[in-house]
């Protein structure tokens, strides 16, 4: 198992690009997620408003 | 088929299973690559275990230099037939672009210090990089800057385009100004042999990589298309547009 | 009116403006023997060192001094009304973006140019001929013009008050500024004068004179509205 993390002495550069690759990708990934859902209620919340408020059409 | 996604609606049925269905690719190519990728790949004769940094690095130079072809490909569609959706998709393709392009910088840094001695080089890759890298960063800038949304789409067709067409132009001038001023480097990071245990799990992270631009791209046009909606709704009853459900109505052959 | 004579009158209002006003054509100038001042400082007295930082000095003070007055080129016409007065009368804006290039090249442009053998004096630049380094610097003065006017005009539409154009025009010009300086030492060195590296400048020139004047008009336009 520690063989495997030290990769031969080059684990510090190994896990450094995968580790930043998965944050950066991943981070930006739960950001736009949580967006896309706020934006979504947000976006529901005024519809059902508008709908209550104009029943005309 | 163009058309058919520049209506929202429709889009958005379409996002409804795509998505799902890119994460699906995602974490399927990742359940298998980044096992191959960290353990059961072979290393390199020359670069021991530092060519698994090749994993991440290789998928995200091809994403880089997509990515921005697509963002042109999107600016000149919106440029040409005036699809609202075609910018929306440019945008939200940007940001990951530039981070595509950071992780290049970041993981060819990281591995050129054991393969080159050094933390960077101005290697002709890595140099025409940071130039579309910066041009990330204006593109994207022009999204933030501006006041008017409707504007800035348009504006950002522009540095789309231009920065497109300037790629080519750049590498040609970078590898000119680098085998002109350094002489060859000690040991190139061209390409460690590829033989076809790499070669899987190389093309499984970069299946991963692009499934995962195209969740990225399908979220932030559905947001984008909220948010529209949103500001459509907060706007007084006279001064409303026609909402999009009317207009599809109305176009039938579109 | 023609194409010409709209190239021909903003172009001189520009310049008259610059003259009249004290110091539009000076601010370049002076921003420029400043920055070679400090050049030297930063390379030493050293002959070997100045000589090889010659032709880089000239190209990056060149570079600072047309993006300094570029960034700011279109966004007085547009706040004070007089584009919006152009378009509404009709009047081509490609003859407008045309004319305010010129007048850029006139007014920051020609005295560059001018002073690029003073520096080269100053800098240990033993060529016995030393106008064979303008035809080079002058090309390069056209092309900076070039990608900062493209720059300026989106970053005017934008009303971002001048701070992104450098970032804008630096993929443009990255390229501009690899061959010259190229162009440049060969000259001062060999004294070639067309050499391989002068040409892909002036094909670097051909093509932002192909797409910048076209893509400018276009970004002043949504500027406008």
């Amino acid at each position: 198992m520690a063989e495997f993390f030290a990769m031969g002495g080059y684990g510090f550069h190994v896990w450094t690009c995968w580790g930043l690759s998965g944050i950066l990708l991943g981070g930006l990934g739960i950001a736009r997620e949580r967006r896309l859902r706020r934006t979504a209620k947000l976006a529901k919340q005024h519809d059902e408003r508008a709908k209550r408020e104009e029943p005309n059409p | 088929m163009l058309s058919y996604f520049s209506n929202p609606a429709r889009f958005e049925a379409f996002a409804r299973w795509a998505s799902p269905l890119a994460l699906l690719v995602l974490f399927g190519c990742l359940a298998f690559g980044i096992p191959m990728g960290l353990y059961f790949s072979p290393e390199d004769y020359q670069q021991g275990h530092t060519v698994r940094i090749m994993y991440v690095h290789v998928p995200a130079a091809i994403m880089a230099e997509l990515v921005f072809g697509f963002i042109a490909l999107m600016s000149l569609t919106a440029f040409v037939w005036r699809h609202t959706l075609a910018d929306a998709c440019a945008r939200a393709a940007a940001g990951p672009g530039a981070i595509f392009a950071a992780l290049t910088l970041i993981t060819g840094s990281v591995w050129g210090r054991p393969t080159w001695g050094t933390w960077w080089v101005w290697d002709a890759r890595l140099t025409s990089m940071l130039i579309l890298f910066l041009t990330y960063i204006g593109y994207i800038a022009v999204w933030q800057m501006g006041t008017d949304e409707n504007k800035s789409a348009r504006l950002a067709r522009i540095v789309g385009l231009v920065g497109f067409i300037n790629v080519p132009i750049v590498k040609f001038s970078v590898d000119w100004w680098n085998t002109l001023h350094q002489p060859a480097s000690l040991l190139r990071a061209d390409g460690p042999t590829i033989h076809s245990s790499m070669l899987w799990p190389l093309g499984l992270m970069a299946l991963a990589y692009i499934a995962l631009f195209s969740w990225f791209v399908l979220s932030g046009v559905r947001t984008s298309i909220y948010e529209k909606q949103i500001a459509r709704r907060a706007q007084p009853l006279a001064s409303r547009p026609i909402k999009p459900e009317q207009m599809a109505a109305g176009d039938q052959n579109g | 009116m023609a194409l010409r004579r709209i190239v021909r009158a903003v172009a001189q209002r520009d310049v008259v403006l610059s003259l009249a006003g004290g110091g539009g054509w000076l601010q370049g100038i002076v921003f420029y023997a400043v920055f070679v001042a400090f050049m030297a400082f930063a390379f030493g007295p050293g002959e070997d060192a100045l000589r090889r930082a010659a032709a880089p000095t000239i190209w990056l003070a060149t570079l600072f001094a047309i993006q300094l007055a570029a960034s700011e080129m279109f966004i007085e016409d547009i706040q004070d009304g007089s584009l919006q007065t152009l378009a509404v009368e009709q009047t081509s804006l490609l003859g407008y973006v045309i004319g305010k290039l010129a007048g850029v090249l006139i007014i920051v442009g020609g005295p560059l140019i001018v002073a690029a053998p003073i520096v080269s004096i100053m800098f240990a630049v033993g060529a016995t001929n030393l106008a064979i380094l303008l035809p080079s610097v002058a090309m390069g003065a056209l092309a900076l013009s070039l990608a900062a006017c493209v720059a300026s005009a989106i970053n005017a539409a934008l009303q971002g008050g001048g701070r992104f154009t450098a970032i804008l025009a630096a993929p443009l010009s990255i390229p501009v500024l690899i061959f010259g300086i190229d162009a440049t030492s060969l000259a001062i060195e060999s004294s070639q004068i067309w050499s391989v590296e002068m040409q892909f400048l002036t094909a670097m020139t051909l093509f932002l004179m192909a797409i910048v004047p076209g893509f400018s008009v276009l970004a002043l336009r949504l500027g406008l509205e």
